[in-house]
């Protein structure tokens, strides 16, 4: 089911039942995926928490990066939003910039739980 | 709004994320585009390698290389480069101008991407991209079906007429442009009144042979509509810097010594340029304009920028230097009469510590003292002016 962008949204007269499939699988790949991304942005949480550091930005923003636009081509808004947020609080350059991060990923990690059943 | 089939096209998708490069080929293979995929530059030169792509869907931060890099790439490594459509997830204002100056065909945002946008998007890159082979493709048969002039070895003045007139209506159709540069030998008509119609003969065929040494092979060039006047069509530098750059090539080019019946003589030659469809929207328009424009490059070799050559008279070389190296340069610069109650805008194009050679906008006695002010030169400086042909002015510094 899809409430988001229309690129991946539902079935519509001359889309191939094929086709369909083919969306739902991926639309199903960018869950799984996104639970590993999850588990891998806990691992940084942790971290942070304990060095008070935080670890690898680059990789972090990578994967928000990659998420903001999966996300909003499959079909899943909230996901894509909540990724764009961490893409944007990583590179503030302000002291405050770990904390925003932090949050940034703690969000995230909830809007991608929120797709598993 | 275009109707274009893009039934049996073939369009690369360049992501490195697999998920969208498979939910990309689900969707336009249902256009029936045929899709290929590629996570890398490196991959996608080898597919453009083996094939020839309609267009190209890449995506700007890929892992390894960014979308804009792989596209100069692409240029540098390509002579038939697709239209490339930019489909990223990055929406920053600065991005999007950069990926326009390079020369990318659209700029799709990943957030925002309705299908039928991304389809309306390659229909219309593609057709651009149909248009532009279409003129391509007319340009190489009418040069492959034209005459040759067998004095100058270059294609015949009706012939070059027909070419402008086909390539005026399908630039009109495609909204294109291009550019017209007429050359004048300088002193043709002098040498067939005083040497005779042989000398003036053997003076053509060598300034043609050296014009001919000097053509691009994307280029255009005949005979013009007088006996010493030659066209070069340039279709693909569609503004006047460009086609002054190409002037300024040639002028290089068909500037040298000959002698003719113990004549020796110094030759060069005169350039207007005309730009369709500004300057004119037909061939005799544009050849009227480029006429009015010639001697805008207007120096003969034999003298130096300080110093004058009258039009009706042969050049003779001699063995004199010049004693101040001349610098071509393309710089701003004001003329500043009467302690600045007149100010006139021009453009400096020889320098020397001597003097200079001015070109003013619009034709008018230059008086013979006044300041020259250059552009990031500093304070201006007195000149006396030496000779003036037309807008071309050739002064002196004084002390």
């Amino acid at each position: 089911v899809s409430e988001g962008n229309p690129i991946a949204g539902g079935s519509y007269v001359g889309q191939s039942v094929e086709s369909q499939r083919h969306i739902q699988d991926l639309r199903q790949r960018l869950i799984e995926r996104s639970a590993l991304d999850a588990n891998e942005l806990e691992r940084r949480l942790e971290e942070f928490a304990s060095t008070g550091v935080m670890p690898q930005r680059d990789l972090t923003r990578r994967i928000a990066h990659r998420m903001v636009g999966a996300a909003a081509i499959l079909g899943f808004p909230d996901l894509s939003a909540a990724a764009e947020k961490l893409m944007n609080a990583i590179g503030s350059e302000t002291e405050a910039e770990p904390v925003r991060i932090a949050y940034a990923i703690k969000t995230l990690i909830e809007a991608i739980r929120s797709l598993s059943p | 709004m275009t109707n274009l089939s893009l039934f049996g096209r073939t369009v690369c998708i360049v992501d490195d994320d697999e998920i969208i490069r498979q939910l990309m080929t689900v969707k336009l293979r249902e256009y029936g585009i045929s899709v290929m995929e590629a996570s890398t530059g490196p991959e996608l030169f080898a597919i453009m390698g083996r094939m020839q792509l309609d267009c190209i869907l890449m995506d700007y931060a890929l892992a390894s290389d960014n979308g804009l890099f792989v596209h100069d790439q692409l240029r540098q490594r390509f002579l038939n480069v697709p239209p490339v459509i930019m489909l990223t997830s990055d929406d920053s204002q600065r991005t999007i101008i950069k990926a326009f100056r390079t020369g990318v065909q659209d700029y799709l945002i990943k957030k925002d991407l309705r299908i039928e946008d991304l389809f309306r998007s390659i229909q219309l890159a593609i057709e651009r991209r149909d248009k532009d082979d279409a003129i391509k493709a007319e340009f190489e048969r009418l040069k492959s079906h034209a005459d040759i002039d067998e004095v100058t070895g270059l294609y015949r003045g009706e012939i070059v007429q027909t070419m402008l007139a086909s390539l005026a209506t399908l630039s009109a159709k495609a909204g294109k442009s291009f550019a017209i540069i007429l050359i004048q030998i300088d002193q043709f008509k002098t040498v067939q009144a005083q040497a005779g119609q042989v000398p003036a003969r053997r003076l053509l065929s060598v300034f043609a042979t050296k014009l001919r040494g000097a053509i691009r092979e994307a280029d255009i060039c005949g005979r013009g509509d007088e006996q010493d006047s030659f066209i070069y069509i340039v279709d693909h530098a569609v503004n006047r810097l460009g086609a002054e750059t190409t002037a300024e090539r040639l002028k290089q080019a068909v500037s040298f010594d000959l002698n003719l019946d113990r004549l020796n003589l110094s030759i060069s030659a005169d350039f207007g340029i005309a730009i369709f469809p500004e300057n004119g929207d037909s061939p005799e328009a544009l050849i009227r304009s480029a006429r009015a424009d010639l001697g805008y490059l207007a120096i003969d070799s034999a003298t130096s920028a300080e110093g004058h050559a009258p039009a009706d008279a042969i050049v003779v070389k001699t063995d004199e230097r010049r004693v101040n190296a001349r610098k071509r340069v393309f710089k701003g610069g004001k003329i500043v009469v009467n302690e600045g109650r007149l100010v006139l805008d021009c453009s400096v194009r020889d320098l020397s510590e001597a003097g200079a050679r001015l070109r003013v906008a619009t034709e008018f006695d230059v008086p013979e003292l006044f300041e020259l002010r250059v552009f990031g030169s500093g304070e201006g400086r007195s000149v006396r002016m030496i000779w003036q042909h037309g807008k071309e002015v050739g002064v002196e510094f004084v002390k």
